[in-house]
Parts: structure tokens; sequence; C-alpha cells
């Protein structure tokens, strides 16, 4: 009699990482990624600001909450970005 | 802080060039995210920028001062020209000898209970070498405590994270 064993492994399958190359555009799109911690605002708007000299015009976006990914459909919102800063850590 | 990781890796998976500011405290969950979002070991030193903890307490007028300081690392690191930041906790805990010396402290501790004896004795272009004292003739390469290329893979694990440009351990025993 035979017996029929599973492996039960999983297996984790994700496509290499790949750092995105820089744009070389004139003008940027900054996306300003905001973590919802205390002040990430704060530092965040005073980045944007001493950026846009630097012909960056920022898009403001917050996600729900700093203990989750961005889900979707704030990913959506900075996909018009050329770069995007984020952060912080309280 | 590690989710601000998780969304680096998205948003440059989507193409999009991405700047992490990260609180100091919290160096080494960046360096353990981006290790298992398989990102290079170079991806935390170019794309992170370091402030010192913590940032929730500061005024505006401190808040915009900590960012002016250090606007020329993250314009740097926007344009794909980093300049390479090291977090204040690692900086002020001296050279990276004494950083290793400090991280394996418990566990020489542990080889002192047994009767050894380690010690790091050098760290020299990213190798870090050290020796496991034994005193017992017939304990050859350390192996009734533990062998020493299983030690050394054991503090390269603990360091490895902590000291930057780090290689590889060496570790002999005497």
């Amino acid at each position: 009699m035979s017996i029929e064993v599973y492996d039960p492994r999983g297996k984790r399958e994700r496509a290499a990482f790949k750092a995105a190359p820089i744009p070389k555009k004139v003008e940027l799109r900054l996306g300003v990624l905001d973590n919802t911690k205390e002040q990430a605002d704060v530092l965040l708007a005073r980045a944007a600001e001493l950026l846009q000299p630097d012909r960056m015009t920022a898009v403001f976006v917050r996600k729900p909450s700093f203990s989750r990914p961005a889900p979707p459909e704030v990913l959506e919102q900075l996909k018009m970005c050329d770069l995007v800063i984020t952060g912080l850590g309280g | 802080m590690s989710c601000c990781m998780r969304d680096a890796g998205a948003l440059e998976a989507l193409g999009i060039p991405t700047v992490i500011l990260v609180n100091d405290v919290f160096d080494a969950i960046a360096h353990a995210t981006a290790a298992l979002l398989d990102m290079p070991e170079s991806y935390v030193p170019e794309h992170v920028v370091w402030l010192p903890h913590p940032t929730s307490n500061l005024t505006r007028a401190e808040a915009a001062a900590l960012i002016d300081a250090r606007i020329e690392r993250i314009r740097g690191a926007l344009a794909g020209k980093p300049v390479a930041d090291v977090p204040a906790s690692r900086a002020a805990s001296g050279d990276a000898l004494a950083r290793a010396r400090e991280i394996v402290e418990g566990l020489a501790r542990s080889l002192r209970a047994d009767g050894a004896e380690l010690v790091l004795e050098s760290f020299d272009d990213g190798i870090l070498r050290g020796r496991i004292v034994i005193g017992e003739p017939s304990c050859e390469d350390a192996s009734c405590i533990m062998p020493a290329p299983q030690l050394a893979k054991m503090i390269e694990a603990m360091v490895r994270s902590q000291i930057d440009g780090l290689r590889a351990v060496e570790l002999v025993a005497t």
C-alpha cells in the first residue's frame, strides 16, 4: 500500500527588487506620502517647500494608518508622480 | 517604520524613486525590512535620510530646522546622487569595532560562563577579526564550546545590520 505525502512547505514568489531609475525630466511631480505619525506632515511639508525651487511640484497624499502599508488607492494617487518622499518614525 | 520601507518598495516597483525620512531609532528595523524585501544593501544608505529621534515633540521651528539641515541629503537622494548617511545612533556608538564589541557583549558573557573568552581585535577592509580563547589544549577549534566558524557566523548575523561595510567575520580559536 502506498501513502501519498504532501509537502507542507509554501512557496514565496516575488519579482526581484529593482530600484526605479531617476527621471530625467526638468519639471517633476513630487509625491509626499504622509504616514500619519505625529509631525510627519510638518517635516515632509517643509522638505517639499525647500524642494520647490528645484521645479518640484508637490502632491500631498496621506495614508490611512502608519501601521499598514499604503493601500492600492493611495498608491494609485501617487502613480502620477515622478518621485516620492515619505516617512516618518514618531 | 517597516511600513514606510514597504511603501518605498511598492513605489519603486511602480517605477517611482522614493526617499524615506526615518528616525534613527528605527535603524535596525529599516535594514531588516529592506533585507526582507530583497533590496540591495545599498538601498538604505542611498534612499534613507536619518532624523534624530524623537521628532513628535518638536516645535514647528525645530522641525523646520531639522529638515533644513538635511535638505541637501534629501535633494541628493532624490536626484540619484546620494550622500551616504549614517544614523546618529551608529555614529555616536564610535567606531565599528567598538560597536561590534557592544553588540556581542551578551554572547561573550555566555562564553565566559563556559570558561572561554571572546576577543574582537580588529575591523579592517570590511573584515571583523577576533579570537575565541579557550585555554583548554584538548579543545581544538573551540569545538567543546562551539566551532569557531559557527561562532563567527553567529557573530556575523548579530552585527551585520549594525556595522556598515561588513563583509565577513573571521574568528580563530587559541
